[in-house]
This record gives structure tokens, C-alpha cells and sequence, in this order.
């Protein structure tokens, strides 16, 4: 196992209880963390607090397969459907319930980090993997899809709000759908 | 509930652990496939998903594809003051285009007067 080094860091886990697969690929991997903290330091603005883990995670165990399974999807873009109210920019920690049938041209997105979101806004497919996932589902690849997804805004500077709000909502939507499977995609 | 995660960020995964998370290593924006390439999308969601059930212990593992369009565009979104455009911190909904609000608004209105 090789971790890329310096900018892009390394795990404090040092009990190589947390695996980071070789990264082969060229160009090493952009120092996100780096870039934003001196971004917000040169405009003098108060660091934004990234969610550090203390350790490995446990894993929690795969029941049966993803072709006898129902998957939900969580998006942090902060997507939402023509005709629901959009995400704000200061600490909205509300989540938007999207089907799972959604129209492709009817999905949006409101994000602070505006400047990612250029090519999402022309084609939602290259952060919202609706289509993907309907289309393994039809393959039988996956055995069911969550009758509605779940998007929420991926920048918030309150952990509280986080922590309080938006992760206990997420969480009773999730329970909701009994799903098997969750997949996340971070924005 | 098994989760895994599809994402584009290395140091932020890493600084989160994960308990199953999949990296791609393109610009941030396109974590699930190149713009207008629908084929792609597929394949990489389908990679991704393929290695659900292959994490014996937690932590990322490394999609097998490359951003060949090129990184300029990520030094150019630094140049422009990076991702975050520092647009006004506010509780004001910002609707990607203004049909939208109207949109919304209408259907507030709707549901407001029992119509």
C-alpha cells in the first residue's frame, strides 16, 4: 500500500486498521483541505471544520448481495427537483426527499461551492448517478431501488447543525425506505 | 446499515475514514463521470458499486480510470477564488434558475389556499 504523500496527508490511524489503496493514477490527488484553508485564511475568513475521524471505522456487514438488494442514495450537492424550494447558503441543514423516477431534466442543484456545480447544472449525471442506478436495476445488478433518494447541502459551517439536525433526519428518511444498501456520493 | 461512498476528494475521505469508499480521481464536480458522457457515468457507478462487497476491512480504494481532459480547469477555478465563490451567506434560496422559484412559489401558494 502506497499513500500518496505530504499535501493529500495520511490517516492518523496508525494501527493499519484503515486501508488507502494505491493510488496509481497521475496527477496526485488534489490537497482539498490545503487549498480551502489557505483560500479562507487569505480572505480572512474562519476556517471550515472538515469532519476528522478519531479511527477505523467498523464495517458493518453485507447481509446478501447488491443483486437481492434495495439501495438508497444520499447526495451532498445539493440537489433538488423543479418545483421544491432550493438549498440556501448559510447552514442549511434540511434535506430534499428526490424519487427515484425523477426526470433527469427535472433535477437542479444549489451548493456553496458554486464553481463545481457549471457542468452538473448542464448535465446532472456527473454527481447525481440517477440514470447509473436505474439503468443496474435493470440489468439486475441491483436487486431494488429506494423509492425516493436523499440530497442535502454538503457545506455547512455549524457542526452542531449537523450533528443535531441534519444527520438525525437523514437517518429517520434512510430508516424509512428499509434499505439494504446505502450509497453516498460527496460533493 | 452497509454505506459506501463514491468520492473525488482524497484528503477528505481520508481525514473522514469511511467505512467503504471508492475514489475517483477526477476534479471535484464530476465524482460520478465525465459531463455529457452517459456511457461512462454508467461504467463508473457500475465499477463502484462492483466493490461493495469486496472490503474486507474498512477504508478507500481507488477507481481505475483517468481525468485526461485535462487539470487546468482546477487551476483556473483557483484563479476565479477557487470552488467557493463567497456568494452572500444567507437563508435566501438559491434556485438554479428562476422558473424554479416560480415554480415553488406556486405550488406554496397552491398548497397555502387549499387549491
Amino acid at each position: 500500500m502506497m499513500l500518496p504523500s505530504g499535501s493529500a496527508g495520511t490517516p492518523r490511524d496508525s494501527n493499519g486498521d484503515y486501508m488507502a489503496m494505491a493510488i496509481e493514477a497521475r496527477p496526485e490527488p488534489v490537497a482539498y483541505i490545503e487549498q480551502t484553508r489557505s483560500q479562507y485564511d487569505g480572505l480572512g475568513y474562519p476556517p471550515y471544520q472538515w469532519f476528522e475521524a478519531e479511527g477505523a471505522p467498523a464495517l458493518a456487514k453485507i447481509s446478501r448481495p447488491l443483486s437481492e438488494s434495495k439501495l438508497g442514495l444520499i447526495s451532498t450537492a445539493g440537489t433538488y427537483v423543479a418545483g421544491q424550494q432550493a438549498f440556501y447558503y448559510k447552514d442549511d441543514a434540511s434535506i430534499r426527499e428526490i424519487s427515484s423516477e425523477t426526470d433527469v431534466g427535472d433535477l437542479r442543484f444549489a451548493h456553496i461551492m458554486e464553481n463545481y456545480l457549471v457542468e452538473a447544472w448542464q448535465d446532472p449525471g456527473v454527481v447525481f448517478p440517477i440514470e447509473p442506478l436505474r439503468q443496474l436495476k435493470r440489468k439486475g445488478v441491483i436487486g431494488e431501488l429506494a423509492d425516493d433518494f436523499f440530497s442535502c447541502m454538503g457545506g455547512i459551517y455549524s457542526q452542531r447543525r449537523v450533528n443535531e439536525e441534519l444527520i438525525p433526519d437523514l437517518e429517520a428518511a434512510v430508516d424509512r425506505q428499509q434499505l439494504d444498501l446505502l450509497l453516498l456520493v460527496p460533493l | 446499515m452497509p454505506t459506501l461512498i463514491l468520492g473525488s476528494a482524497f484528503d477528505i475521505l481520508l481525514a473522514g475514514m469511511p467505512p467503504r469508499a471508492m475514489f475517483l480521481n477526477y476534479p471535484l464536480g464530476f465524482e460520478t463521470g465525465k459531463p455529457f458522457d452517459r456511457a461512462h457515468q454508467f461504467e463508473v457507478v457500475e465499477a463502484a458499486l462492483a466493490e461493495f462487497e469486496s472490503f474486507e476491512k474498512p477504508g478507500i480504494k481507488a477507481l481505475p480510470y483517468e481525468w485526461l481532459a485535462g487539470w487546468e480547469m482546477t487551476r483556473e477555478r483557483a484563479r476565479q477564488g477557487g470552488a467557493d465563490s463567497r456568494s452572500p451567506r444567507d437563508t435566501t434560496p438559491r434556485y438554479q434558475k428562476e422558473e424554479d422559484r416560480l415554480l415553488f412559489e406556486e405550488k406554496l401558494k397552491g398548497k397555502t389556499d387549499g387549491t
